[in-house]
């Protein structure tokens, strides 16, 4: 199998990853039960992956709450901020949001806890995105919801400058990084006051690993999502006022962060040049080629505002079937609708879907010419 | 004689052993009954007690908070 799906999971993970999740299921206990041996294992498994991931987006250890994946971070943060609020108000969100933003700001609205304003993000002009975003601002706005990069054609929206606007506008802003986290250098305070990211994607980290990165700044009064047991002030009934525990009740993914630790530590040396390579010849083959359209992709000399994300139908072919039929042949991508109809509706490609090819780790050039030699071959008569 | 810092959290307690451990004063964390007193369920760091101050001081700056103090029973 030659897999092009990184943006779904990033695979193949390390052998020191691999090796870091089993060696803590041998000696991890339940973290924060106790002082003896294999809890202050598992409490130093959790406290190390905060700390790496505290350096990497420039925040303290206390500020990175672990979650199990970037929804539920997203959950976290943004029901957390409604319900600590105290009264309706108004949420911006954009036209690329996957459905772990759209589906929690949905259920708020329902509830008429929040009403929702969508700014239009352009995947050519990024001050047209910025005069949009500028535009929906409106007196009772006190949160935006930002996607960093579209899961479904890769553009990366220039979410440093929506900060700058929002912090103008005493706006709170919580970014999801899902795409992004691993692959570009991303402080915590310059693209957000909360990121919401996955361990298991492009910092191809385990599965059922992921965080809520907080800013030194930010004054988490936010309610938690989850109530239940800590290890710490037992004897009340209410959750800890105490970052990280605040907002981790119950028991901890251990073996999960212990991964999560090694894959942010090798991600250091992580070399991205051979991944644009392929990207960029892909983009260019895949243009090329007849009976195929590229949707939403970046023009030569561009590239470096899309992460190694393409979008692609085939003429007269559902984009699950072509997919399935892209299986057949060993090729690991993925139809559809990517959990973002937003984006796909933006893009025109809201009744067929699309087939995303997404690049990664482990991918080489005669993995991408065996796709490219097939598409020609099997796909396009 | 030996005193208990402590902490409002394993996660406080863990960043406070690596701070003090930076300015070379070893501790061990710790949990016992005189600090469930304090915290009802919680961390402690011990140290010696004549390094208290000099701890405290460097708990402070780096805005560790320190949710109290107590002597180790002998026992």
């Amino acid at each position: 199998m030659i897999y092009f799906d990184h943006a779904a999971t990033g695979m193949p993970k390390s052998e020191g990853v691999i090796n870091a999740v089993a060696s803590a299921m041998t000696y991890c206990g339940n973290p924060g039960r106790g002082i003896y041996e294999t809890s202050a294992a598992g409490d130093r498994a959790l406290y190390n992956c905060r700390s790496a991931l505290g350096e990497m987006f420039d925040t303290e250890p206390e500020n990175c709450i672990l979650t199990k994946n970037t929804t539920e971070a997203l959950n976290i943060a943004i029901k957390g901020f409604v319900q600590s609020y105290g009264k309706k108000t108004s949420v911006i969100t954009s036209n690329y949001d996957h459905n772990s933003v759209v589906r929690i700001i949905h259920s708020l609205q329902t509830k008429n806890d929040i009403s929702v304003i969508t700014f239009e993000s352009d995947i050519c002009d990024d001050d047209i995105t910025v005069e949009n975003f500028k535009n929906a601002i409106t007196g009772d706005v006190s949160l935006a919801v930002f996607t960093h990069a579209s899961n479904v054609c890769g553009r990366v929206f220039p979410i440093k400058r929506l900060v700058k606007i929002a912090r103008e506008n005493n706006i709170t802003v919580i970014t999801d990084i899902a795409q992004t986290a691993g692959n570009m250098e991303i402080k915590v305070g310059e693209y957000g006051d909360i990121l919401c990211l996955p361990g298991h994607k492009s910092l191809y980290g385990p599965a059922g690993t992921g965080a809520m990165i907080m800013s030194k700044e930010f004054d988490s009064n936010l309610l938690p999502l989850l109530h239940g047991g800590t290890g710490i002030l037992s004897a009340s009934k209410k959750m800890p006022n105490i970052l990280p525990e605040k907002f981790e009740a119950g028991s901890m993914n251990a073996p999960g962060y212990a991964g999560l630790y090694q894959a942010v530590k090798e991600n250091k040396n992580k070399n991205i040049k051979l991944t644009q390579q392929i990207f960029k010849y892909l983009l260019n083959e895949l243009k090329n080629m007849k009976n195929i359209t590229v949707i939403g992709a970046p023009e030569a000399g561009e590239e470096d505002k899309w992460m190694p994300i393409i979008l692609v139908n085939f003429w007269g072919k559902n984009s699950e079937e072509a997919a399935q039929m892209l299986a057949a042949e060993n090729f690991a991508v993925r139809g559809g609708l990517h959990c973002a109809p937003q984006a796909h509706k933006s893009l025109g490609t809201i009744k067929t879907g699309g087939v995303r090819i997404s690049i990664g780790r482990g991918n080489t050039m005669i993995h991408a010419k065996a796709l490219i030699d097939t598409l020609a071959c099997k796909m396009t008569r | 004689m030996d005193t208990i810092i402590v902490l409002t959290s394993m996660t406080y307690a863990t960043k406070a052993q690596e701070l003090l451990k930076k300015h070379g004063i070893s501790s061990c964390i710790t949990r016992n009954s005189q600090i469930k007193q304090i915290r009802g369920c919680g961390y402690g760091l011990q140290i010696k007690a004549e390094l208290l101050p000099q701890a405290e001081e460097i708990l402070s700056e780096n805005g560790i908070k320190i949710a109290g103090k107590t002597g180790v029973k002998k026992r």
